[in-house]
């Protein structure tokens, strides 16, 4: 055998490693996705009351919120969140619609209510919006 | 921001009791959300700090100074001591953060040639801005407020560490630049915890520390203000505010007209300019917030004069026809 057979022989086994360490890097980068999920999150005097995972709601849900100043009523659904009738003044709550950001909190300032999508054991993308 | 001024402050002295949601960790930081009421708006803080009790702790102390800083510059409060300043005469003596904010405002307010200006108190009571729905005032009325505001009519006296106001009709709103002031105090109790985080007022964004600990950078958005539902642009920033002022966050329509929030000093009229947003980053939220304001109200080409006075902040201005004026060598990804 040629000296050059031999070290060619002899980068086969190399050339292989390099193959499957690139392969394993590439298949373990996409065989571990961004496991997040979002969740509408309600807090009532900055309090957080209730947690509602979004992607495992089949169809959407409606909540009145009750509270000393009068109410709120909520929709979520798989994707977005609302305050969709409230008996505050302004009616700031209901004028913002339908969100399906995370970066816009609804909120009620008369009922003290705040209603907001969170990403839970997620990367978060954007850190916040200005604006 | 929008520097949604303090709207319908009167109904709060409600700040509100602080939530704080925990999620998980991300390398061995732990991270919390939390929601707060005050300054007229919604605060939106996610903190990271080294464990739960440093961040349950940090939610009570940032709460405790925004109910501070609320009694200071409130302007709807009767008891707060801007109140107080407003109902004077001759000098009161202040606490030195109305201090700091006056003179942050005084400053942007002479290089901005009057764009930005917080002695248009009347006027913003006039134009019902804090509450809503708003109504548009007498020409007659807003001529009457015009012909009291300047900023000639504050006195400093920074030794008395007192201030007043030369005209008794004059009344100072420190809106415009209050929120920035209180992301920048509220930004050093989370460095002190050894925490960082993102303080979100009502649309203006305080950066603290780094994400990680280290030196992560933060991605923020920058609202769409032609749909602000949606990020119009995106930046990497470090340990720093950005403030944004628009015209679509705060409004009401009359008879098919759209009057915005921003005030012109000079017309007593919502501000009308090239610019659709303004956003400013820099080391000093009052600075950003002052300064946005008077961009937006100034239009491009002042605006960016104006910033070149301020060499350690820069600017992202979005246009009218949709298109983008940014400080040179800004990392900036424009959505599509
Ligand atoms: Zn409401």
């Amino acid at each position: 055998m040629s000296d050059r057979k031999k070290l060619f022989i002899m980068l086969i086994p190399i050339a292989l490693i390099l193959i499957a360490s690139v392969l394993w890097i590439i298949l373990s980068h996409n065989g571990s996705p961004k496991s997040g999920y979002r969740v509408a999150c309600i807090y009532q005097n900055g309090a957080l009351t209730e947690e509602i995972r979004m992607d495992s709601l089949d169809q959407a849900i409606e909540k009145t919120i009750i509270c000393d100043q009068g109410f709120n009523r909520v929709r979520i659904d798989k994707t977005s969140v609302s305050v969709f009738e409230s008996d505050c003044p302004g009616k700031d709550c209901t004028a913002m619609g339908t969100v399906e950001s995370e970066y816009r909190p609804i909120s009620c300032l008369p009922h003290r209510l705040v209603v907001v999508i969170e990403l839970r054991d997620s990367d978060p993308g954007l850190d916040g919006v200005a604006g | 921001m929008v520097k949604s001024i303090w709207i319908r402050m009167v109904s709060l002295l409600c700040i509100l009791g602080i939530g704080l949601s925990f999620c998980a960790c991300s390398g061995t930081r732990r991270s919390a959300s939390m929601s707060l009421s005050a300054f007229g708006t919604i605060l939106y803080f996610t903190l990271y700090g080294p464990d739960s009790q440093t961040i349950e702790k940090l939610g009570q102390d940032l709460r405790k100074e925004c109910e501070r800083l609320e009694t200071v510059f409130s302007f709807e409060l009767d008891d707060s001591d801007l109140s107080r300043l407003n109902l004077s005469e001759g000098p009161v003596k202040v606490p030195s953060e109305i201090i700091d904010v006056l003179k942050i405002a005084l400053d942007v307010g002479q290089k901005s040639g009057g764009a930005l200006d917080v002695t248009i108190g009347s006027l913003i009571k006039l134009w019902h801005i804090e509450t809503n729905p708003g109504v548009v005032p007498d020409e007659k009325d807003i001529q009457t407020a015009l012909a009291h505001h300047g900023m000639d009519r504050i006195v400093i006296d920074e030794a008395q560490r007192t201030v007043s106001r030369t005209d008794p009709d004059m009344l100072i709103h420190l809106g415009a630049v209050a929120k920035g002031y209180l992301g920048y105090r509220l930004r050093q109790i989370v460095l002190d915890h050894g925490c960082s985080g993102v303080l979100n007022l009502g649309g203006n964004l305080q950066l603290c520390g780094s994400k990680d600990g280290a030196d992560a950078k933060w991605r923020v958005g920058i609202a769409d203000p032609f749909s602000p539902e949606d990020v119009f642009a995106e930046l990497t920033v470090g340990d720093a505010a950005v403030v944004t002022s628009g015209a679509y966050a705060r409004f009401f329509e009359l008879n098919g007209v759209r009057y915005h929030h921003i005030l012109d000093p000079k017309t007593g009229y919502p501000s009308e300019s090239d610019i659709a947003s303004a956003t400013v980053l820099g080391p000093d939220g009052a600075v950003c917030d002052a300064l946005s304001t008077a961009c937006f109200i100034l239009g491009k080409d002042e605006a960016i004069n104006l910033i070149a006075a301020y060499p350690a902040y820069s600017y992202l201005l979005i246009l009218q026809d949709g298109s983008v004026e940014a400080t040179d060598g800004m990392e900036v990804f424009i959505h599509e």
